[in-house]
């Protein structure tokens, strides 16, 4: 179980990368869309995003197939903070603050917890010896 | 003044994703990559994520991401709470203070944003 989860956490940080390029792809395709001209639909950015972001959904099925849900979900969190990286140095105009960085330095901390206590399952629970 | 609207909006979508996201673990376990691309229950999974994510957009164009995004961060309760019962996932003190702390984080951008 152990083994599994440990290949499900790294799917998911690869899923999460993947996403999250998609989500800054779609952001740099979007600028260019003029709506009254339907080619501008496909610029590269745009596209590209489209196909991130479907490859970043098979490697979630594929975290899911192997992780256990309550650990594999959360950590998709972790995409807030390579989306909040990313944007760092691609939108230079999306500012960061203390807010966000103590936002994006707790999710740090919090998904390794979660990988740690899934990997500690069994030695602290919650549940009953007769539950 | 906050809009109420866009509140019930973000809830039914976290409540939408996280019922996805069981549907997709259910159809996942137990199958080899190929065969999940030809069940149902994968697509339905999808058609979930893609409904909340109709409604979250929907939430966005009526509110601001600080007072959005405490409430997207309930989609991780939603999700585990359902991995608990209907998985029989269990937790422990690290899961739930990562939990809690992921929640905390994703209010924190939010707010910052």
């Amino acid at each position: 179980m152990g083994y599994h989860n440990q290949k499900a956490i790294w799917l998911a940080i690869i899923c999460t990368l993947f996403t999250s390029i998609g989500q800054v792809l779609w952001k740099l395709g979007l600028v260019r869309i003029d709506a009254h001209q339907w080619l501008t639909w496909f610029n590269l950015p745009f596209v590209s995003g489209f196909a991130a972001y479907g490859i970043g959904a098979a490697l979630m099925l594929l975290a899911f197939k192997h992780g256990e849900l309550s650990l594999v979900y959360p950590f998709i969190a972790a995409s807030y903070v390579w989306v909040s990286l990313l944007s760092l140095y691609l939108f230079p105009s999306d500012f960061m603050n203390w807010w966000k960085w103590s936002g994006v330095i707790i999710i740090i901390i919090s998904v390794s917890l979660l990988g740690y206590g899934s990997s500690r399952k069994s030695e602290v629970t919650f549940t009953t010896p007769h539950g | 003044m906050v809009k109420y609207l866009a509140l019930l909006l973000v809830l039914i979508a976290t409540l939408i994703g996280a019922v996805g996201a069981l549907t997709l673990k259910k159809a996942t376990s137990n199958h080899t990559f190929r065969e999940m691309l030809f069940n149902s229950k994968v697509w339905v999974g999808f058609f979930l994520y893609g409904l909340s994510t109709i409604f979250y957009i929907l939430a966005l164009r009526m509110e601001q991401l600080s007072v959005v995004y405490p409430l997207v961060s309930l989609s991780y309760l939603w999700t585990t709470s359902l991995s608990i019962k209907f998985l029989g996932e269990k937790m422990n003190v690290w899961k739930y203070l990562a939990l809690g702390g992921i929640i905390v984080g994703v209010t924190l951008i939010g707010v910052g944003s």
